[in-house]
């Protein structure tokens, strides 16, 4: 997946100066995974020190090669699948299953996620209160760390969030990469405002019936993560609906489309997040001057950012999660990270720099606590034969 | 004005580190912070709401919580009171049978009959605004009994 092609060794710089550039990452993720303390056990420094190579290996790539989403994309799916392994495990050990009871809801153990945000805001503006069944500030993915989360990488990257921090959106990304050709071609641009109906449909209803309607009925991540115990039709219904999502849209039409669907077609918070792309000092631009209207980056975009309406104007739409796959793909290189207020055309490696060290190192972050736990599962399984302790 | 456009910009840009940084170091602090500010708490509808009184029955207690109403721009006609025994160092007794005085009016207005093994539980109202029993669940070794409610006219 992340190896250096012809391609690459065209635009790649020298050695020297790419491991210049890795050195402040190698610094800053070093900082980071330190912070927690270093683990006592051989395993546990092994998995480590795996993880940080890992890390900063794809980082090292990315400054080499000057190209960005290949590496962003090996890690983001690998993020994905250790989250999944980390958190089931986790929810195995203490719960003994993935099921979430009423009891667990009563007492707030049930973690919180920023698939959850859009809904809690004009119930939080009226009664002060948040609707969902989790914990201000005790435990594991306490609400008010997962909203500090969400601000902070809002503030910082805007939609960027969808591809460089989100820990359900390698999950799409991994099966969008199955696929040597897409069988699904055309997709109709209509179907990209329904992850902005949906958004409203699940905002006034929440608001309406003050819970959090999505996770209850259309959350396809509960596939993978923790859902309701089958107590009631209504129940089974909601399973049946989030399981044949999560094979429909997570699985099946990212093989059939080479696209994120969940991501592009479905996603209320990532239409949601979307606004956040307005005020991100960061965005994708396309030189008129050099675009050949090719519509390659038309035809690769995995959220159905770019059309030729939005060539034509220069930018891709608001939904960009600023990936870098147009702008990887560009034969001409039209298609280039920027930052708002700066000329256009002028310095694309300057602006890419700026915005891939922060991005990358908040999908560094976010990545290493969940790849070196399923490392450590992993290792568990190997030598115990269970990933649970 | 516009001169100063290109290096704001770019000195905006790099301030993206630093917050990113800033996010994950000081997490915990800026949750605790956003949380006393905003004065945000889990809703009622989740949590049984704040507890009201407490019952000391030796080998449990009862919580009796604040009945919750609670709409997105007023009370609700309907809404729950909740009910929680606690057990102490050792389980709850096999069968409980309490009287609760959700509103304060030195009056019981039900009775709650639980057999703690099977978990079943009866309602027997005193008050027209009880309609029935809501949920009974098991956290642990305590109980939780939710009994709908009419709204006070008044």
């Amino acid at each position: 997946m992340a190896r250096v092609s012809d391609d690459d060794k065209g635009h790649s710089r020298s050695l020297v100066k790419a491991i210049l550039l890795t050195l402040p990452m190698l610094l800053l993720t070093g900082f980071m995974l330190s912070g927690v303390g270093l683990p006592q056990e051989r395993m546990q420094q092994v998995a480590l020190t795996i993880t940080y190579v890992f890390i900063n290996g794809m980082f090292f790539l990315m400054m080499y090669t000057r190209r960005t989403n290949r590496y962003r994309s090996t890690l983001f799916v690998v993020y994905s699948l250790c989250f999944v392994i980390s958190f089931i495990s986790n929810l195995v050990e203490t719960r003994g299953s993935m099921v979430l009871s009423h009891e667990d809801m009563v007492q707030g153990d049930t973690p919180f996620c920023h698939m959850v945000i859009p809904m809690v805001i004009i119930p939080a503006a009226f009664t002060r209160t948040i609707i969902f069944p989790g914990s201000m500030l005790e435990g594991f993915a306490a609400i008010g760390t997962m909203l500090v989360l969400w601000l902070g990488a809002s503030i910082a990257l805007g939609r960027a969030w969808c591809s460089w921090g989100c820990f359900y959106g390698g999950l799409d990304e991994g099966f969008s990469c199955i696929a040597k050709k897409p069988i699904i071609k055309n997709i109709s641009k209509k179907w990209t405002y329904l992850p902005f109906a949906i958004l409203l449909v699940i905002v006034l209803t929440s608001a309406a019936s003050l819970s959090p309607t999505y996770c209850g009925w259309l959350c396809p991540f509960k596939a993978v993560t923790e859902f309701e115990e089958i107590s009631s039709s209504t129940v089974l219904l909601q399973t049946i609906i989030f399981f044949s999502l999560f094979i429909g849209l997570v699985i099946i039409l990212p093989i059939l489309t080479k696209r994120r669907t969940q991501c592009g077609l479905f996603c209320p918070i990532g239409a949601f997040q979307s606004f956040t792309n307005k005020l991100n000092i960061f965005d994708v631009r396309i030189d008129p001057e050099k675009c050949s209207k090719c519509n390659l980056c038309s035809k690769v975009c995995p959220t159905f950012s770019v059309d030729s309406e939005s060539i034509d104007a220069g930018k891709p739409r608001i939904t960009c999660t600023k990936c870098g796959k147009c702008v990887d793909s560009c034969p001409k290189e039209a298609v280039s990270f920027h930052i708002k207020g700066t000329p256009i055309g002028l310095s694309h490696e300057r602006a890419r720099l700026l915005f891939v060290y922060p991005a990358f190192l908040f999908l560094s972050i976010m990545a290493s606590g969940m790849v070196f736990g399923a490392l450590e599962r992993i290792s568990l399984l190997v030598t115990t034969g269970s990933m649970i302790r | 004005m516009s001169r100063l456009k290109a290096p704001m910009a770019y000195v905006w840009a790099l301030m993206a580190v630093p917050i990113v940084l800033a996010t994950f170091i000081g997490m915990n602090f800026w949750a605790r912070k956003l949380v006393s500010f905003t004065k945000l708490k889990v809703s009622p509808w989740c949590t049984g709401g704040d507890i009201t009184s407490v019952v000391d029955r030796g080998t449990y207690e009862t919580h009796v919580h604040r009945p919750v109403f609670g709409g997105l721009f007023g009370p609700r006609a309907r809404g729950f009171v909740q009910v929680t025994l606690k057990a102490g160092d050792g389980s709850l007794p096999a069968s409980i049978s309490e009287e609760i005085d959700f509103n304060g009016d030195d009056s019981s207005d039900f009775r709650i009959d639980l057999d703690t093994e099977t978990n079943e539980a009866s309602l027997e109202s005193h008050n027209d605004r009880v309609i029935g029993l809501g949920e009974v669940l098991a956290p642990g070794k305590d109980r939780v009994i939710r009994v709908t409610l009419r709204r006070d006219a008044n």
